[in-house]
């Protein structure tokens, strides 16, 4: 294949990406690290420095939309942000002491475990959730417009703290392993902080942004990212990104909610095989 | 505190009105709901993002049209897996894609595009401290400086 016929491949498939990954949340590496790997026989590395790009495109290029169509928890992105960033400063810093294979065990049972709490989370509004001071006093509760349903959906947050430590081990995870982070943010404002799953999917969106950006400047310094391969991967994901931010609000919750179970189970099963 | 679901934000000029149309008086889409912090302060943030975005697009689609047009990239199989091993020279400075990109470097140009893109988010909550000292939302004004002073930190941490 020449290299101008590689550079539209990868274009293309980064767009299916960047679309998957704006609508549930996650960074889109799920989808570019394989291609990359197995259609292309591109070192893991190189593979892992685009694919943290598309992170950073996916999240900058929905989130814009998101925030203007209000959907996304700003107040929850912001304050679980400390949360996250933490984690992932500990991962960086405690990498290489932990064995890899030993945390991909643990994290795919945890992801797997997530997916059945998520699969029983149907409905995901009008239910009242027990009352928590923090989250009040940080103004967390919100409101969004459902297009899909035609209804404004209010909703009040809770379990901060608990949100907050799952929050760390996304982090924790992200700096550890080098995936996303978004599988784990998903479930944690979903099953902990009972948000709706389409703003848990647009705040996680907004946040993996800044997670990666910090990771990426290191994979930049080390030449990890190549602009042959990261160049078409950042324009196709930041197409998707937006193609994708248009489709969401038009989706029922019910449907992102069963996209995710399926990614999850995915991606924790990969991670169990990973690790045996 | 509580939402209304009340068309609270008068300055939203800039929506789409067709839908309304159909549904009569009712407040629709994001006029549904009241901005969370404020409209200005969501709107600069939107408004980084987009900024950033459309720059490394640019920059980024540039540089490949000048790679391949230059002939740093180009012909079949064999050249493209020398382009892409991991024995390829790729710039890993900003200096190396600053000098590159000013040369009319292809290749260059797509790495200070990656580097607009990495810079966005941050520049993203640099926005957001400024907006919410802006508002005189001081908790949150502290929790996004402290989320920057932590993105520092770990930048610090894993370069060292």
């Amino acid at each position: 294949m020449s290299t101008f016929a590689f550079f539209i491949s990868v274009l293309l498939a980064s767009i299916v990406a960047g679309m998957l990954g704006s609508m549930l949340g996650l960074g889109g590496g799920i989808v570019v690290v394989p291609f990359l790997t197995l259609a292309f026989g591109i070192n893991i590395r190189l593979a892992i420095g685009a694919s943290i790009i598309a992170v950073v495109a996916t999240s900058s290029g929905a989130a814009s939309a998101y925030v203007r169509e209000r959907m996304t928890n700003l107040r929850v992105a912001m304050a679980l942000e400390v949360a996250t960033v933490t984690g992932a400063l500990t991962g960086a810093a405690v990498g290489g002491l932990i064995s890899v294979s030993l945390l991909s065990i643990v994290f795919g049972i945890v992801l797997i475990l997530a997916a059945a709490g998520m699969l029983r989370r149907r409905a995901d509004h009008g239910a009242a959730v027990p009352p928590s001071r923090l989250a009040d006093k940080l103004r967390l509760h919100s409101a969004y417009y459902d297009v899909q349903r035609n209804e404004v959906v209010k909703y009040r947050v809770t379990h901060v703290p608990a949100g907050a430590v799952m929050m760390y081990v996304a982090g924790a995870a992200s700096g550890l392993l080098g995936i996303g982070g978004g599988v784990f943010k998903v479930p944690a404002m979903d099953l902990a902080m009972r948000l709706p799953v389409k703003v848990s999917s647009t705040t996680s969106n907004f946040m993996i942004g800044v997670t990666a950006a910090a990771s990426a400047a290191v994979y930049f310094g080390r030449g990890d990212i190549d602009p042959l391969i990261a160049g078409p991967v950042a324009v196709g994901t930041l197409l998707g990104a937006r193609a994708g931010a248009r489709l969401l609000p038009k989706l029922s919750g019910g449907l992102v909610r069963i996209l995710f179970v399926i990614v999850l189970v995915l991606v924790g099963l990969e991670m169990l095989r990973q690790g045996i | 505190m509580s939402v209304e679901s009340q068309p609270l934000d008068q300055n939203a000029t800039t929506v789409v009105a067709e839908p309304a149309t159909d549904m009569g008086k009712a407040p629709y889409g994001r006029d549904a709901v009241r901005p969370q912090i404020s409209e200005p302060v969501e709107s600069a943030i939107g408004w980084s993002l987009r900024i950033g975005v459309a720059i490394s697009m640019v920059l980024v689609l540039a540089g490949a049209a000048v790679a391949f047009i230059g002939g740093a990239y180009g012909g079949g199989d064999g050249r493209r897996h020398a382009l892409t091993s991991v024995h390829t020279v790729v710039p890993h400075t900003l200096s190396a894609a600053f000098t590159g990109a000013a040369h009319g470097h292809g290749p260059a140009l797509i790495a200070l595009g990656c580097l607009v893109l990495i810079l966005t988010p941050i520049i993203r909550v640099v926005v957001s401290v400024l907006g919410f000292a802006l508002v005189k939302d001081r908790v949150y004004a502290l929790i996004t400086l402290l989320v920057l002073a932590l993105l520092g930190g770990s930048l610090l941490v894993s370069t060292l």
